[in-house]
């Protein structure tokens, strides 16, 4: 629920870029791809999926895509969010806005959503992160699967929460930009164009990234 | 993270991309299946449409803002609840009515706002990760998401209630022993006893009775609103951000230190037991340093520590410690010995050519050595020292790395010289580059040496990174190693490079490690060369300086090698011309350009402590002359009208004026460019035209004091050089006219016989004098007694001589003829600079020692006793002297450098009650809270 604070997308376009045919082109969903409905059935599985891997648990993916679909149902675009909806030209006031067609203006609402959903799962997961007992409880966890062998033989399921924890305690940005190409499967390319900033800093962050995460998975297995 | 899995790390780090892989493969096919997908689908559609539905009579702002006490009471539906949260969490004017509403009053306003520095810093981490939470603060406000949505959460516990303590609310309920605490409820301590809380955190709060708290979260910490009465807080060191107290006049904030917050009726009062506190209030922030304390009213005085804490169970030890940290302040101040004042500088030469920031500073490793030997040895020596310190850390040996880091620091700083310098250059880009250090290198073997023990040191025993340090040996060969380059060219060049999804021609991890490198992210690279120490992040400038690019030279030089001829602690030179963004924000963001930025050169600041005595001065120079407001200043000159002005003046200003004249053409102007519209308006155009005719009468000094007794109405005195006393006369009696007129125009049931002004002639002397009386309601006070406010004036050599009373008038005019006054008395002449100047353009003088004495008397008189040790805190406060002085190219500023806005001295906290056990404290956290620590201390400087 935290995550109704932080935004995700600022990616959006000027609404005259949106053409019928790149419309069809996103997905071959039909003619119904803007409506609010048609984005949610269209997109809530892949918000889901998102917010799953990051938070990997069902209820907390399913507080993601609720907490996105009434944003955008709202009318989306939170301070930030509208700043960065201006800096590309395209501003969403308000009294423009029109809550049948919740993204117009938005060129791809797909990775707009994705994004959205990468964004408000780190921040549920540094949101329980921060509590101490819940923490206690999985160092516990962490240190028990650790005594029983070296790095090798910790089961997929205790590796895959310690790489979420370590996903979470990354500088916020990092975190996006690891969890678009890696869990999402997002290049670069497609990342540098989303987040409006130049290929060679994804480059950068995903070296740092990785090397934090190498750090601190070696580190909880070290003890 | 321990050596062992450092080096496995280094060893095998095959092994870990593996298991990194193997963690990205696990989480990334962790998803729910098809059925599940199929189920939450549904599930969160009907909440959501539910919600969208609940949402649609939600439309104008006003639909929220009914919501507002239905959602405080929390009678509100889970869907609107949900709506009104995330309103609150994207809108910042919503935010702050929903405070407004939540306690009544607003909260303290937002902090001014700042230049756009952060577009000019954003490649440096700490820089920028400063200027967001400056932003953030800007932008203002509680974020009540985690509160909101999680009340229940557990946010402290009682400790121990001396009388009761009440949850104040439907029920009034009595709390226990060991009571939890959630967010929002409201506590108060009976009026028998007091209580103690424990936040989560180990932070203690001491309520005194009949005091009134409640919890909440903040995005950057806790925080404590106190609604009304006494409490102590004993912050525990804050690992993720601040903690903040509220009170409706002010915010305090904290990251770990003991202070009292008051708050009642007339305002607020916040004072300081230990450690460092921020102060936010009516926009303005001061920091407050042990012993200090700052009130929201300035009716509201100061009192004894002792008296503030008097209700509090731990007064004697409190009192102990502060005193016995206040006279090892004390003695630190007497017996350490500051570095000399520098007369040149050798490391001119060295900076890039490009310089357009040139800081330096003086080695103070011995003294911060010094004084720290002197702060153990009086802490071991006293046992009420020793427990204190040995609470600030959670773990003894944490002290015995303060000590050692201490050490390392200090033999590290040993082998340099005498100064360091920062300088920012701008690249060929026209972006900053990183900051570059510099300083002449005595010994380099034993610099390394300590450097190295005092790296391994803090990389064993620190948790968390270990520090990256790179020493360099050719940064132009290293450079040029770099795959980087080879990549920058195909970005620059084609715009399109062959990497395809991360999978570079080279291995990407490479790639990315090279990129850091040299744009410097993340090492500091040392290089030692030719006698000079030269350390930054970016390799990229290290590689520039061996070039051969080294060395500032023209004016910008001049002015920095003047700077020095006198002798300096501190230097800040900047090349404004080198400026770009700096111009370009200005010009974004429209301001009127008061000062002249657009033609200003350099701005050179300068602080030097001489026997005990702290002296600041600033100078700025334009390209060819001043030009906005700094073109309003005439040339220095005797300034005749102090002579009008006692040497017992509370505050006195003086100014030499070019024009007045141009003064109101240029305020008009301004009116007219910022509202076109407006200038149009008859009646501003009259204004104009009165103004003019009274400047135009005008020579070019003005003096005004406050001058004789304070109290129960401020004495205050103006001397006003006169070239045309008829004209003036004529132009002042046709404004009272046109006041009057205009007055009576706006209220009709205004008397024509009796008009708000009254312009009267009489005589003080045998002078004839005029008096202006205004006839407004705020000049009848409790008692019913009228009192009507008068501006008595004359003229006399030249002068206007204007006061509230003609007996103020008179002894104005008879100070002059005495031959004593502000302008000849011993401490004025003793304030004044050390430089060869002999004339001003314009000064300021305080002197409110007397004016604080003189309330404490009147309140003695009226039987109000509590003030009498408010006289031991005026007696610290000297008088101090600001001047400015302008050449035709040039506005200079100098003064007491304590109060200099720039404050050097208080950066490292070396003087006064020095903030030195303060930062040995901030220090024990280990270097990465450092940077913290420096930001503070830029952030204060700034203030």
């Amino acid at each position: 629920m935290h995550s109704l604070i932080r935004t995700g997308p600022t990616f959006t376009g000027p609404r005259t870029e949106v053409s019928a045919s790149n419309l069809a082109a996103e997905r071959s969903g039909g003619a119904d791809t803007r409506s609010l409905r048609g984005l949610y059935s269209t997109y809530h599985a892949d918000v889901l999926r998102a917010a799953h891997r990051i938070t990997g648990n069902l209820q907390d993916a399913e507080d993601v895509v609720q907490t996105i679909f009434l944003r955008l149902a709202r009318g989306g675009a939170d301070d930030s969010a509208d700043e960065g909806a201006r800096s590309k030209g395209g501003d969403r006031s308000d009294s423009t806005f029109d809550s049948d067609r919740p993204l117009d203006g938005v060129m791809n609402p797909g990775g707009y959503l994705q994004r959205s959903a990468v964004n408000a799962a780190l921040d549920l997961v540094r949101l329980r992160g921060r509590r101490p007992a819940l923490s206690l409880e999985v160092a516990r966890a962490v240190e028990s699967s650790a005594e029983s062998g070296g790095p090798k033989s910790v089961d997929d399921g205790a590796l895959r929460d310690r790489l979420r924890r370590a996903v979470a305690a990354l500088h916020p940005s990092t975190a996006e930009i690891f969890t678009l190409r890696y869990f999402e499967g997002f290049t670069n390319r497609q990342i540098a164009d989303l987040l409006g900033i130049s290929q060679s800093s994804i480059g950068v962050s995903l070296h740092r990234a990785r090397t934090q995460l190498k750090r601190a998975l070696a580190e909880e297995a070290g003890g | 993270m321990d050596q062992n899995a450092i080096d496995r790390m280094n060893a095998a780090p095959d092994e870990h991309d593996v298991l990194l892989d193997r963690a990205i493969g696990a989480a990334s096919s962790d998803v729910p299946s098809a059925e599940e997908i199929r189920a939450s689908g549904e599930r969160s559609w009907t909440f959501v449409s539910e919600a969208i539905n609940a949402e649609l009579p939600l439309v104008t702002d006003a639909d929220y803002a009914a919501l507002i006490p239905a959602y405080l009471d929390g009678t509100l539906s889970a869907a609107k609840t949900m709506l009104v949260a995330d309103r609150i969490a994207a809108n910042s004017a919503f935010r702050k009515a929903v405070e407004s509403a939540r306690n009544g009053v607003p909260l303290v306003s937002a902090r001014p706002a700042t230049l756009p520095l952060p577009l000019r810093l954003r490649r440096r981490p700490v820089w920028a990760a400063a200027a967001a939470a400056a932003v953030v603060l800007a932008a203002g406000g509680w974020l009540f998401g985690r509160d909101t949505l999680m009340p229940q959460r557990i946010l402290a516990h009682v400790d121990t209630i001396d009388g009761a303590l009440y949850r104040v609310g439907d029920d009034g309920q009595a709390l226990a022993d060991g009571a939890a605490i959630r967010p929002g409820e409201r506590l108060l301590a009976s009026r028998d006893g007091g209580a103690v809380i424990e936040l989560n955190d180990g932070s203690i709060i001491e309520l005194a009775p009949r005091s009134e708290i409640s919890l909440a979260t903040r995005w950057n910490g806790r925080a404590i609103r106190l609604n009304r009465g006494n409490i102590i807080v004993q912050a525990a060191p804050q690992r993720d951000g601040r903690l903040f107290v509220a009170t409706d006049e002010c915010v305090v904030s904290v990251t770990g230190t003991i202070f009292s917050v008051r708050h009642g009726t007339k305002g607020s009062r916040v004072a300081v037991l230990e450690g460092e506190v921020r102060v936010d209030h009516s926009g303005e922030r001061t920091v407050l340093l042990p012993g200090q304390q700052v009130s929201t009213n300035p009716s509201l005085s100061h009192i004894a520590m002792q008296d503030e804490i008097s209700w509090s169970r731990d007064q004697e030890r409190w009192l102990r410690i502060l005193e016995e940290l206040r006279a090892l302040g004390e003695e630190i101040d007497a017996t350490v010995e500051m570095p000399a004042p520098r007369t040149a500088s050798a490391l001119l030469d060295a900076v890039p050519a490009d310089t357009a920031a040139f800081v330096s500073m003086p080695n103070l490793s011995e003294t911060i050595d010094q004084s720290y030997s002197l702060f153990r040895q009086r802490v071991a020596e006293s046992a009420s020292l020793t427990e204190w310190w040995g609470e600030s850390f959670d773990d003894p040996e944490q002290a015995a790395q303060l000590d050692s880091l201490i050490q390392r620091l200090g033999s590290a700083g040993d082998a340099l010289g005498d100064e360091i310098v920062v300088a920012f250059a701008f690249g060929a880009d026209g972006e900053p580059d990183m900051p570059l250090v510099l300083a002449e290198m005595r010994d380099a073997d034993a610099f390394r040496a300590a450097v190295e023990a005092g790296v391994a040191e803090i990389s064993d025993g620190v948790e968390g990174e270990e520090l990256p340090i790179k020493w360099i040996e050719n940064p132009i060969v290293e450079l040029a190693e770099l795959p980087v380059i080879a990549v920058d060219a195909a970005v620059i060049g084609g715009g399109e490079t062959p990497e395809a999804d991360g999978e570079a021609a080279a291995d990407p991890d490479v790639v990315e490690e090279g990129l850091t490198q040299a744009v410097g992210e993340d090492v500091l690279n040392l290089w030692i060369s030719d006698g000079l120490l030269i350390a930054s992040p970016s390799l990229a400038t290290l590689a520039r300086l061996a070039g051969g690019e080294t060395g500032i030279d023209g004016d910008f030089r001049t002015r920095i090698v003047e700077a020095y001829d006198d002798g300096v602690d501190w230097v800040f030179a900047l090349d404004i011309e080198r400026l770009d963004p700096l111009h370009q924000a200005l010009a974004e963001v429209g301001a009127p350009d008061l000062v002249g930025l657009s033609e200003a050169r350099q701005l050179i600041v300068t602080e030097v402590t001489r026997d005990g005595r702290s002296q600041m001065e600033a100078g700025l120079t334009y390209r060819e002359r001043r030009v906005g407001a700094a073109a309003w200043l005439g040339e220095p000159a005797a300034l005749s009208g102090l002579e009008f002005i006692s040497p017992n003046a509370h505050a006195a200003t003086a100014v030499i004026m070019e024009r007045p004249e141009q003064i109101v053409e240029s305020l008009f102007g301004l009116i007219a460019e910022a509202e076109p519209e407006a200038a149009l308006e008859p009646e501003l155009a009259l204004s104009q035209e009165l103004l003019s005719d009274v400047a135009s009468s005008l020579g070019g000094q003005v003096a005004f004091a406050l001058d004789g007794p304070v109290l129960p109405r401020p004495s205050w005195r103006a001397a006003i050089e006169v070239y045309d006393a008829d004209a003036l006369q004529i132009a002042l009696e046709r404004i009272v006219d046109e006041l009057n007129t205009s007055a009576m125009e706006h209220a009709p049931e205004i008397d024509p016989s009796t008009p708000p002004l009254a312009l009267v002639a009489g005589t003080i002397g045998d002078r004839p004098s005029w008096s202006i009386t205004f006839d407004v309601e705020s000049g009848v006070d409790g008692e019913g007694f009228e009192f009507r406010p008068a501006v008595h004036y004359t003229y006399a050599d030249g002068y206007l001589i204007a006061a509230p009373s003609p007996a103020l008038v008179d002894a104005a005019i008879r100070q002059r003829d005495s031959g004593v006054n502000l302008g000849t008395s011993a401490d004025f002449v003793k304030a004044l600079p050390i430089g060869s100047e002999i004339d001003f353009s314009a000064v300021a003088w305080q002197n409110v020692g007397g004016l604080v004495e003189e309330a404490a008397r009147f309140a003695e008189e009226q039987g109000e006793s509590a003030l009498g040790s408010s006289i031991d805190l005026a007696g610290s406060l000297g008088p101090s002297l600001f001047y400015a002085w302008v050449e035709p190219d040039a506005l200079r500023f100098a003064g007491t450098a304590d109060q200099s806005p720039f404050g050097f001295g208080t950066l490292f906290g070396l003087k006064g009650m020095s903030g030195m056990p303060g930062i040995f404290e901030e220090m024990h956290n280990g270097v990465d809270e450092l940077p913290d620590a420096f930001d503070a201390g830029l952030e204060g400087a700034s203030q």
